[in-house]
Order: structure tokens, then C-alpha cells, then sequence
């Protein structure tokens, strides 16, 4: 049998079990679980530390049931396994033993957010002198990119922020509060208002300062851009500007 | 030893992990290299930049773990693409990566799987190091890995892989006896004889590690002290390769940095030892 023929074999034996297909010896056959087992538990142990929120909030071994679950519906598609959970949160949503905790997959939808941000690539932050000479009316059509570690993740029924927080040394969260929109930067977050949130949002996808606004002002008449503006700047999550021709 | 294959100090070197990190950049401790799996500061940020500062101290051992290099198919482009960045930020004294495999028809298997040595291995693996080393523009150091399981009609010693792999692609070896010591224990290879077949000029580095033993098979965990055989072992290696940048490795129950330091001085003796081969010891 041809080594790709093995291989094949073997990975199907992984999969689903099918260790009498496996060209190996009788005598080292069981071992074909500890791969098994490994593979498993590699994943488990990476599902882990990237969730390390919804991990708190229900324990080992209802963490580890979820993650052996996930995995068996979703195989892992990158070597390394830093890349592993990015349909994680998806896969709650759907999992029918987790619907009596309702808010899990928003929270697993922040933690991968912060995972991604710690890994996220390094980029230079924009000079924003520029912007101080501008028009007025030039102002609103100005576009941004930010930092490939941002990220805007919202729930609309539960307060993750509160939740995420609650785990890093916070006060105990109220699930009644409501939805809760962060703002996720390299290694810290921050709680923002869902019209700054959806005004974040439109800007992170190359949309001019008007459009933001008028996407914000949709949700909250009463919307001011100046804080959501501000914070861009001053955490330094601008990367480049383009200024209108 | 082959300065072409890696710069690495003829020393003894520490695996750095996230948990001593900190304290490695506050206390500078007396350890002549370290080496990190790449993966864990693939991208940018904290993992990267502590990477840096390391890196301004001491020299730098890139060690994957993810690539697969025996899987069928090309290797992952983007998998590819950010080690080139990080060999590119860090330019480390060695670059090394495994004779496993972990893809399959789109599906990855997050371990370090062994290559049944059959009809199409060789040139898979000389087809993925070969692209390898065109984009890192540097040779590679291949380590040989433990295995729970003995392939059928297998047609050649993973050594004799490894001296042929060296012929047609120029790469080194990373000699791990702890992995030879393991396949030993489980399946009766003798761990002398498999280095014999090596091409002991291309020996770039050699690891030590610690195993645990699970019902009736010993696996390959890094996650216990050396034990009095694999101490033996490096030392009958060494008399044979001569002094090599030799690496002590723990990923599991990783215990206080002082702890591993103590076990690391070991290494670095036992390196004066074979440093000094007509001296008896005392």
C-alpha cells in the first residue's frame, strides 16, 4: 500500500474509528487511540485558552462535552492551533444543550474577538495631522482603516461586557441589564453604546464619517460621533486615512 | 558540524514557554539559547514583541510544530507565509520543524502524526522541504519523532529516511533522543543503531525531554524530568556526533523556571564532558 493510501486510512481512522483499515501492526493497533485521544485533547486545550469566558462560565466538564461536540462537526482546517474556534460561537447557537444558557454564544463571539486581537497583526498608526486642516463639510467624507486587531462585537440581549468583565475580576454581571456592545482593542476592551457601536462598525468597513453617523443616528437620534472619534485617536486604532480627492 | 545549517551556540539551550517568559526578560538567567515553538508568536502583538526582546539577549530557536511536512499536498500557504514573517522579524539561528504529518484532504489533525515509511514518503517530503526552504531561503533542521504505531512492510528506518532527506534536500537533522528512547521502549528500536544511519555531520541540534508511561505504551509528553537512561543516551550520542547545541524541553506540567534551570546545568555539564573526550571521569 502506497504511504498516501496510509495516510488516507489513518486519518479516516481518526475520524470515525476505523482502526482494522489502518496497515499497522496487531500489536501496536490500540495504540491508534492515544493519536485519537491527542487530537482531541490538542483542540480541547487550544478551545480552552481561546475561550477562556465561556470555559468559566460552565465548567470543565461541560466546556469539554461542547468542545468534543464542535469538533466532531467541525474538523480543524489550520495547523496551527492558535486559528482553532473561529465557527465556535456559531456552532453554541446551534448546539441544543446550551440553549438554557442563552447568552453563551454572544460570549463566545467576545472571547474569540480578544483572542483574535491578541494574535492580530501589528500595524503602524496613522499620522492624523492632516485631519486638522480639513473643511468641515471635507471632514464627514473621510474614510479610515483601523488596527487589524480591532474588533465590534454587540449582543442585543445580554450584557457581555459585563459577563467578560465578571471573569477578569469584575463584580458579579446582572444578565437583566440588556445587550451590551465592546469595543475589543489589542488586549483590553472596552464597553461602548450600540450607536457607537454600529458607528465603529461602518467605519471599520471603509464607509465615510457620514455614513457612520447617519447608520448611528438610525439607533440613537441623540448620537454624538465625538467620543467613538476620540477614542479612535487616541488608542491609536487609525492605520490610514483617506482624505476625500 | 555544518555552521550552514544553523548558528546556533554549541551550548545548552532552554524551551522558553509563555509561563516563564516574564521572568526570563526581568532576570536574564545564564542560559545560552532558547528556543520557542513558532506558532505561539505567529502574527503580532505581545507574542511577537516578547519574542523581540528575547531575541536582543539571547540567540533564537525556531521550533514548529504545525507545518506537517508529511502530509500529502502542497503545505499551507498561509501557515507557510507566516512563519517567513516571523523567521524575517526574529532571524533566528535555527529554523526546525518535524517529520510528521497532520493534513488530509482539507482536514487538519492537530498533532505530530508519524509517515508510514512507504512508496511516495520520500518524494512528498522532499517536495514540501524543498518548497519550504526556497521561501525561508535557509535550511531546515528536521527532528524524528516518537511513534505509538508500527506501520506493515515498511520500507526503511526512520534514520535511513532522514540521511536520505539530508541528501536530496540539503536540510539538517534535529536529533531527538528522547523520541529515539521512547520508540526504543515501545517498539525495540535501538537507538544507537538508528543514529548510526544518520548523516552525523548534519546533526544541527539534539533535544532531550522527559516521558510518562500510560498502561503499556510510553508517550512522548515533555512533561516530566529527564530520566537516568536518556541522560545515558545523550551522552553515548554525543560521544558520537561530538559537542552539539543540545536543547532541554518541557511543554507539559511545566514547573518554576529555577527548577528547569537546575536540570538545564546537567545539560550544560554533561556538554563539557563530551567537550573533553580523552579526560576520565573522575
Amino acid at each position: 500500500m502506497s504511504y498516501a493510501a496510509v495516510i488516507a486510512r489513518f486519518a479516516n481512522a481518526l475520524n470515525d474509528g476505523t482502526d482494522a483499515q489502518v496497515p499497522v501492526t496487531e500489536s501496536t493497533r490500540n495504540n491508534l487511540g492515544y493519536y485519537r485521544g491527542n487530537v482531541l485533547a490538542n483542540r480541547t486545550s487550544a478551545l480552552v485558552s481561546a475561550f477562556a469566558t465561556v470555559h468559566a462560565l460552565v465548567g470543565e466538564a461541560y466546556f469539554e462535552a461542547l468542545a468534543h461536540a464542535y469538533q466532531r462537526t467541525e474538523p480543524s482546517v489550520s495547523g496551527n492551533l492558535h486559528d482553532d474556534g473561529a465557527t465556535f460561537a456559531g456552532f453554541i447557537a446551534g448546539f441544543g444543550p446550551a440553549q438554557s444558557l442563552p447568552y453563551l454564544s454572544d460570549v463566545a463571539r467576545l472571547d474569540w474577538a480578544v483572542h483574535h486581537a491578541h494574535f492580530a497583526l501589528d500595524a503602524p498608526v496613522a499620522d492624523l495631522t492632516p485631519l486638522q486642516t480639513l473643511a468641515a463639510d471635507a471632514f464627514g467624507l473621510v474614510t479610515f482603516s483601523l488596527q487589524p486587531a480591532v474588533h465590534i462585537v454587540r449582543s442585543n440581549d445580554w450584557p457581555i461586557h459585563a459577563i467578560h468583565a465578571m471573569h477578569h475580576g469584575g463584580p458579579a454581571a446582572n444578565l437583566d441589564t440588556g445587550g451590551e456592545a465592546v469595543l475589543v482593542m489589542r488586549d483590553s476592551v472596552a464597553p461602548v453604546d450600540h450607536a457607537s457601536a454600529v458607528f465603529l462598525l461602518t467605519l471599520q468597513h471603509h464607509q465615510n464619517i457620514n455614513t457612520a453617523c447617519d447608520a448611528a443616528w438610525h439607533i440613537a437620534p441623540d448620537f454624538d460621533p465625538g467620543p467613538a472619534l476620540s477614542l479612535l485617536f487616541s488608542r491609536g486604532l487609525i492605520t490610514a486615512l483617506h482624505l476625500p480627492s | 558540524m555544518n555552521t550552514a545549517l544553523t548558528t546556533l551556540p554549541v551550548a545548552a539551550g532552554l524551551g522558553l514557554r509563555s509561563p516563564h517568559i516574564q521572568e526570563v526578560l526581568t532576570t536574564a538567567p545564564n542560559v545560552a539559547w532558547w528556543e520557542v515553538h513558532s506558532e505561539n508568536h505567529f502574527g503580532g502583538g505581545a507574542p511577537l514583541a516578547v519574542l523581540l526582546a528575547i531575541r536582543e539577549r539571547y540567540p533564537v530557536s525556531l521550533h514548529g510544530v504545525g507545518l506537517g511536512l508529511g502530509s500529502p499536498g502542497p503545505l499551507q500557504a498561509a501557515h507557510l507565509e507566516q512563519l517567513v514573517a516571523l523567521v524575517d522579524a526574529i532571524e533566528p539561528a535555527s529554523v526546525s520543524e518535524h517529520l510528521a504529518w497532520n493534513r488530509y484532504n482539507g482536514q487538519c489533525f492537530n498533532d505530530l502524526l508519524p509517515v508510514p515509511r512507504l512508496t511516495g514518503a520520500l518524494a512528498q517530503l522532499v517536495c514540501n522541504i524543498d518548497q519550504l526552504q526556497t521561501r525561508l531561503k535557509r535550511a531546515i533542521l528536521l527532528e524524528n519523532v516518537s511513534s505509538y504505531v508500527v506501520f506493515e512492510q515498511e520500507e526503511m528506518t526512520e534514520a535511513e529516511l532522514i540521511a536520505e532527506l539530508v541528501a536530496r534536500t540539503g536540510c539538517g537533522i534535529l536529533l531527538d533522543v528522547n523520541n529515539l528512547y521512547v520508540n526504543a521502549l515501545n517498539h525495540g528500536v535501538d537507538p544507537l543503531d538508528e543514529i548510526r544511519r544518520l548523516p552525523l555531520h548534519a546533526v544541527g541540534e539534539i533535544h532531550i525531554a522527559g516521558h510518562e508511561r500510560f498502561d503499556d505504551v510510553v508517550i512522548d509528553t515533555h512533561g516530566a524530568p529527564v530520566c537516568q537512561d536518556v541522560w545515558q543516551l545523550l551522552d553515548d550520542t554525543l560521544a558520537l556526533t561530538g559537542p552539539r547545541p543540545v536543547l532541554l524541553e518541557r511543554d507539559t506540567h511545566i514547573p518554576p523556571l529555577h527548577e528547569l534551570l537546575e536540570e538545564h546545568a546537567q545539560v550544560h555539564t554533561r556538554l563539557l564532558a563530551a567537550s573533553r573526550p580523552n579526560e576520565v571521569a573522575a
